[in-house]
Parts: C-alpha cells; structure tokens; sequence
C-alpha cells in the first residue's frame, strides 16, 4: 500500500563551519498513513524538530531516505518539491518566524495565494481557518498586537488555508494557555475526522499525547517505542527512562494500585479513573 | 527588594488609532521571599503588568516602587534594578542575542563588573542549574540548539546574574517534563535557601499548585483574585468562567464529588488526592454526602 510519509532507515547530521557535526537522527523508519492522528514525545534535543523538518522536505536525510507519497524529498524536480510543501503544513514552536503579513486575515490568504488559488475561494478558506480556530473576530488586527498564543492560532489558520493532507505541528501550544490549548486540539481532531487530514504533533504534554491515536516516543535521535496511547503511557519504565511524564488519571491508579486497590487497566484520563473508584467503592 | 504598584495603567500604541488598554488600574504588593503564581487566560496582561516589576515599563499612569524607588524617578538606577530582578522572556528568541552559549550567559556577569574567574565559575554553576551540560553546550552556537536547550540557556544567563527576585513568564513552555520538574525545583531550593522571591507566570496549573504560595489572577486587564494557592484554586467555577482549568487533581475530586462522593475537592498534588481517595475508599458506605 501507499504511505502517505515514509521514512526509510533514514539519518541526519548537522555539519556547519561553525559547529562539530551532530547527528540528530539515527535509523529512523516511520510510516505514516492517510488520515493518521500521531503525537510525538520526547526528551529535549531528542530530535523531534529535526524529524518534523523532514516532513516536507525542509531537511533532507544525510542518508536513507523519505519519500512523500512516494516521492522522495530530496528529488531535483522543483515542480515535484512544491507538491510536496502543499501536500505536508507545517507550524512551527515560535509563531513569531511564520508569520509574514501584518493583517491576521492577509497572512491566513498569504499560502492559498502563493497556491494560485481564485480570490473568492481564498476568502472562503480564510474564513473557514479563522473561524475554526475561533479567532474570526481578529480577522483585521494587526499581528503585533496579539499575545504569543493568539499568533500561534493564526500560523495554524494560515497552514489549514492550505488544505493539506497532513499537518506537522511542532510545539504548537506550548505558548497557549489552557483554553486555546483545548481549541487547538479540537480543531485539529475536527479536522481529522471530518476531513481526513493527517496530524503529527509534536508535544511535551503528556495530557495532549493521550488524545492521539498513535504516540512515538523518541529519544537520542531514534524512535524507541510507537503504539497506541494506552499502551505506551502504561509502560511506566519506557517513559521514566526518557524523562517523560505519565498522565495525572495514570500516575493516581498506579498508586492506588500500589496500595492494594484492584483498580481498572490502562486508565488515562479523569473519566476512566473515576468510573474505575465508582465500581470499586460499589463493591466494597 | 519588595515591589509595590499603585493605580497601574498600561495602553499600546496610545494616541494612535491602535491603542489597546492592557492594564486597568492595577495595585499590588510583592513582599520579600513570596513565591508567587501569576495566572490567566492568553492576553489578560500578565506579561505586561511583570515588565513592570523589573522596569523594562516604566509607569505612565501610576506608580511603581522597587525597592522603595519610584520606577519613573530618573535618579533612580534602572540597570542595576534589572540586574536585581531577573526577567526569563516567555519566548527564548527574545532573549538570547550573543553568538555562543557562553557567551550569553557571561553577558550579565560581565556587565555586573564580575571577574573573570567569577564569570567562569557563575556561567557553570548556571549551566549545571539548568541542565546543559558544559562540555557540549559552551561554544555551541545558539542557533544550533533545540527549542528546549533555547530555553534552558535562557534561564542560564538569568541566573547567573544571581537575581534577588526572579520573573518566570511561561517556564514550562518548550521544556520537557523532566527539565520542567528540575528547573523548577531549582527555583524553589534558590526561594528556600537564598529567600529569592520568585514570580511564576504560568499555564500549568498543576505546577503552580505544586509551588507557589500566593495566586494572583489576572483577566481582561484586571486583577481578579489574589490569596493563598489552595483558596484560589479551589474556586473552580471562577476559574473556567474565565477559560482556565483548576489542576488535574482538584479536577479528579471534583468529578468524584458530582458522583455523590464525600471528598474535599482543595487537594494541591497526587499525594494528597490519594490519601484522600483512600480515606473514602475505606469509609464504609459514605456514597451519600449532604455538604
Ligand atoms: N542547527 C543545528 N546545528 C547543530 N546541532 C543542532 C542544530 N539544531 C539542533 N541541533 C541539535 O540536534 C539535536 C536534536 O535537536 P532537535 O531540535 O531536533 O530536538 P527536539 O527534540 O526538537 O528538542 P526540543 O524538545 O528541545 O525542541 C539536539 O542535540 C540539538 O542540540
Ligand atoms: N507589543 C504590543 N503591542 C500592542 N499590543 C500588545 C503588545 N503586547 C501585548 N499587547 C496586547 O496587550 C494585551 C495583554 O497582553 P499580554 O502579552 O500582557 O498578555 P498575557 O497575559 O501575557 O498573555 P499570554 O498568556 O498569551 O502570554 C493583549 O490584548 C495584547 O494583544
Ligand atoms: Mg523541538
Ligand atoms: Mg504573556
């Protein structure tokens, strides 16, 4: 079957004349198929970044391979190279290096435009993207006078402009707060299910990574575990060992557990774990 | 260094059709040693109303005090204010200006007239802090770090001013969880060992519930709460009335309450929900609960 991403044994080293080389990436294989929902975790400078960049194309595997459809990125036709940009968004930790208009509406149509995409459907895209990321009504401030997290929902606007088959998303809400932090993640399950759109989500909330249907984990430049969040958030030891968190839900069944109380498996989120403590106190 | 603000407003851009009031007559007071939380939803002016606490604002209309000095004096010293209260920008971009690691964490140092040999010692004990390892992180090029190893380098060159009062704004932001946890114990080991006052401006409820004392609450503008963490966290209806969430614990107790259960929901961390969890669990029927 086709992959919609591909990495193939792929590496990447940094070389420049100013720094000794680093090797972000070592052996990577990944797969990632249409309409996908992946969160990546991972400890500082485990090189989540440096795979997002991948993605499409913005950094090309000192060796291996990654393949977009399955085409490689680090093909020599620039037609092929701009289907690539259009089929893979992305936004990026710092909103404040993605953002090129001044006017929140015109940098939202700056990517359909640059697309050859008609007026009239640009403003429906526009609007559509502000209105999902319910930040309409700013449509016409000015960039600078939003906070950090008001401009992080508007580079995200101006890549789901795009219509993309799949969005990387590095970091986005690390500057949000816990409401606009929510209406990312809706938005983007929304816009998963409803339209099939592939997501990888780069995050260091561990409370987000749940949400997804698939979680890697990386450290030291190699994918060490990738399965569904169940699996892998209960693998205590794994995730201990990279430096990660476990969900607040798990970390309190696990100690109650530790206290003798037989308490339901694979509990993530506040829910599982109260329904588990309503079964257990009907039992005693 | 105690800071005191009187009658604050803040406007952007004023006179220019752009102009937006970001502060509304704000007054309040920061004594020695407090270990404060500054919460609030996206744009409520947190980080306007704290560039005000090391004078990188100087009031227009109301008063500042740091230290007892009138921000807006002239006579009063504002280099060494900002030597004093040591500011981590949200955004690590707005931060690091210098070449090299090194060099930017020596920069603070080096302008507070430290000796070399002081510079040097400073810039490792501040690297050891925050969990960048010398040997591979002093000549690195800034460029050619991680978001993450941004943001601790950062931190770095804030600490090794050796600040009396130290603004956090959006710590965890880019951490990772273990670095999260560990810079912040670093903080709280300076507020109990050196009495820093420290101001945490954050997202993340359940690390300002973990640490802090005092809770002050901005929205709009305004101050809107301000008292010790565990009242200030407990009201939880007035928090999501302005679109926070209170910590993942209190959240637990809370839903175990609207089950009938009799818990109290004022919990700070997992110790004490579960030693609370299990008080319940071993109370003999005690579903019903009529407070
Ligand atoms: N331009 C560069 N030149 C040399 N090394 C680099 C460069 N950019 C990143 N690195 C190094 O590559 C490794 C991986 O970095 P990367 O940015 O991919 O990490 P990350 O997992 O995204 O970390 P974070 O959680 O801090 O964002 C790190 O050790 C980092 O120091
Ligand atoms: N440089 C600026 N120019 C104009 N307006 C600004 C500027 N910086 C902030 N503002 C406005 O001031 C208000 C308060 O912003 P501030 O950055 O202080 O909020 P915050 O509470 O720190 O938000 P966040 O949690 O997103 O960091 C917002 O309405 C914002 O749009
Ligand atoms: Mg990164
Ligand atoms: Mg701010």
């Amino acid at each position: 079957m086709e992959y919609l991403i591909e990495f193939k044994e792929a590496t990447y080293t940094y070389k420049s004349s100013f720094v000794d080389p680093v090797q972000a990436l070592k052996q990577i294989d990944l797969r990632v198929k249409r309409g996908e929902f992946l969160a990546i975790i991972g400890p500082n400078g485990s090189g989540k970044s440096t795979l997002a960049r991948h993605f499409n194309g913005l950094l090309t595997p000192t060796t291996g391979e990654v393949l977009i459809r399955g085409i490689s990125t680090a093909s020599s036709d620039p037609e092929q190279l701009k289907a690539i940009r259009r089929q893979v968004g992305m936004v990026f930790q710092n909103p404040d290096n993605q953002l090129i208009s001044s006017i929140v509406e015109e940098d939202v149509a700056f990517g359909p435009e640059n697309l050859g995409v008609p007026p009239k459907e640009i403003r429906r895209r526009v609007n559509h993207a502000l209105a999902a990321l319910n930040i309409f009504k700013y449509r016409r401030e000015s960039i600078s006078h939003l906070s950090e997290g008001q401009k992080q929902l508007v580079a995200i606007a101006g890549v789901l402009a795009m219509k993309p088959d799949c969005i990387v998303l590095d970091e986005p809400t690390a500057l949000l707060d816990p409401f606009g932090r929510r209406q990312v993640l809706e938005s983007l399950k929304k816009l998963n299910r409803e339209e099939g759109i592939a997501v990888v989500f780069i995050t260091h909330f561990m409370s987000e990574a749940v949400h997804f249907k698939r979680v890697a984990v990386m450290d030291q430049g190699e994918i060490k575990s990738d399965g569904p969040p169940d699996d892998i958030f209960t693998r205590t030891a794994l995730l201990k060992a990279a430096g990660l968190d476990i969900p607040v839900s798990a970390q309190l069944a696990e100690e109650l557990k530790g206290k003798g109380f037989p308490m339901a498996p694979g509990i993530l989120h506040v829910e599982e774990l109260v329904n588990s403590l309503c079964q257990l106190k009907s039992k005693i | 260094m105690p800071i005191e603000i009187e009658n604050l407003n803040h406007t952007y851009k004023e006179g220019t059709p752009f102009a937006r009031q970001a502060l509304f007559n704000i007054s309040l007071r920061i004594d020695d040693g407090e270990f404060i939380g500054l919460i609030g939803p996206s744009q409520s002016g947190k980080s306007t109303l704290s560039q005000y606490f090391n004078a990188l604002f100087i009031p227009k209309s109301g008063r500042v005090f740091i230290d007892g000095k009138d921000t807006a004096d002239r006579k009063t010293d504002l280099v060494q204010i900002r030597f004093e209260v040591g500011y981590v920008f949200q955004n690590p971009e707005h931060q690091l200006f210098k070449t090299t690691v090194g060099e930017d964490i020596a920069f603070g140092p080096t302008r507070q007239k430290c000796s070399p040999e002081e510079i040097e010692e400073r810039i490792r004990e501040a690297m050891e802090l925050v969990g960048l390892d010398y040997e591979t992180f002093f000549e690195r090029d800034i460029f050619a770090l991680s978001g993450g190893q941004k943001k601790r380098a950062a931190i770095a060159g804030v600490l090794a001013c050796r600040p009396k009062v130290l603004i956090l704004d959006g710590i965890t932001a880019g951490l990772d969880p273990r670095g999260r946890k560990e810079i912040l114990n670093v903080v709280k080991k300076l507020h109990q060992e050196k009495k820093i006052t420290v101001i945490l401006i954050s997202h993340s409820m359940d690390d300002v519930a973990r640490l802090v004392d005092r809770i002050i609450t901005m929205d709009q503008g305004k101050i809107v709460d301000d008292g010790p963490t565990r009242k200030v966290l407990s009201r939880v209806d007035r928090l999501q009335q302005i679109g926070l969430e209170p910590p993942q614990v209190i959240e637990i107790m809370q839903q175990l309450r609207e089950k009938g259960f009799t818990v109290p929901t004022g919990v700070l961390n997992i110790k004490e929900a579960v030693s609370e969890i299990v008080k319940m669990l071993n109370t003999p029927g005690g579903e019903q609960s009529w407070n």
